[in-house]
């Protein structure tokens, strides 16, 4: 080692060190929680309004969200399809690039028409999917969620409620799991996850 | 050499341009309700608060345009979301209960009428005392 090649190896460490800590400031900083390693969603085998069933995996090369709810929820789930609405305009053209999936969860009202025309309420763009219980059961069972009716103490002239997840998958162009976001999470927070993944 | 020196030092020195996430704005404030078909349940979200002197204890609600009202709060247990109702809404001297989305609430059902963005709905608050307390909704997403 010459004294002279001593600065410009030093030189060249500096700027290593500093350019991979610049690009560490712009990887991506999510605001939803990352799930790490991403594993492949399970399938989607759902059924959509025109009677066909969904196919998760013809939807690579695309940001897929998917949440599971239900058309009767009168909190969680018309909150976060609202902010989802506000999420694809603030995405403007990249929203071509994005899917939007609402799952029921209560196919004992929802059938897939009635999934997708309440998810399309908030925003046409997004797709509603149902199927018979046993569809929906094995869905649930494969994505290792849970879901189940509240009746316990309910009042026989209330509609029952649905326990149900409160977060919101987000699937990368892989087709893998990369995010959960968190009931409420504002909508320009849910399109900059979205724009990073794109 | 000397440009090559240069070129790294630059390289090191070089701002890279990192997305600017914007801050969200404002929510509107005020007493607000979700849109809804008619039959359908919907929610709304109001602030009450207690001037008295004595504990305000919310036991019944009422919306002329909803078979029926009653006030829940969402429950969010490691990723699972529930409705909880909430039979009494106490609120302390001086204090106030703030509903939001994703926590308290008034569910309302069976709506009567299609609600529709900008449509006011009249709200009744039942105490315990048999007062009761009016607000007005401003239907909205």
């Amino acid at each position: 080692m010459s004294q002279s090649s001593l600065p410009r190896r030093a030189l060249r460490r500096v700027a290593a060190v500093a350019l991979v800590a610049s690009l560490a400031a712009c990887a991506p900083d999510f605001h939803g929680v990352v799930l790490d390693p991403p594993d492949p969603a399970p399938p989607l085998a759902l059924v959509d309004s025109t009677g066909a069933t969904f196919d998760l995996a013809a939807e690579r090369g695309k940001v897929v969200l998917v949440f599971f709810g239900y058309t009767h929820c009168p909190d969680v789930c018309p909150t976060t399809l609202a902010d989802w609405r506000r999420a694809r305009a603030a995405l403007g053209d990249d929203a071509a690039r994005v899917r939007w999936i609402f799952v029921s969860v209560d196919p004992e009202r929802d059938d897939p028409r009635a999934a997708h025309r309440y998810a399309a309420k908030f925003d046409t763009a997004f797709t509603g999917l149902s199927g018979t219980p046993a569809q929906v059961a094995a869905t649930l069972a494969q994505w290792k969620i849970g879901a189940h009716r509240d009746d316990a103490g309910r009042d026989t002239t209330t509609p029952y409620t649905v326990s149900h997840p409160s977060t919101v998958f987000v699937i990368d162009r892989e087709g893998r799991q990369r995010l959960l976001h968190r009931l409420g999470l504002p909508a320009e927070q849910v399109a900059a996850d979205v724009r990073a993944l794109l | 050499m000397h440009r090559r020196r240069l070129a790294l030092a630059s390289l090191a020195l070089a701002p890279i341009a990192c997305t600017v996430v914007q801050e969200p704005p404002a929510p509107p404030s005020g007493p607000w309700m979700r849109p809804g078909e008619v039959g359908e349940m919907t929610a709304a979200y109001v602030t009450l608060a207690n001037a008295g002197a004595d504990t305000l204890r919310i036991v019944a609600v009422e919306i002329d345009a909803a078979g029926n009202a009653s006030i829940h709060r969402t429950v969010d247990s490691a990723g699972t979301a529930r409705m909880v109702p909430v039979d009494t809404l106490a609120i302390a001297p001086g204090d106030s209960a703030t509903m939001a989305p994703g926590g308290l609430h008034v569910m309302a059902h069976g709506l009567r009428v299609r609600l529709l963005p900008t449509d006011t709905v009249a709200i009744r608050f039942l105490s315990a005392r048999g007062d009761t307390a009016i607000v007005r909704a401003v239907v909205r997403q």
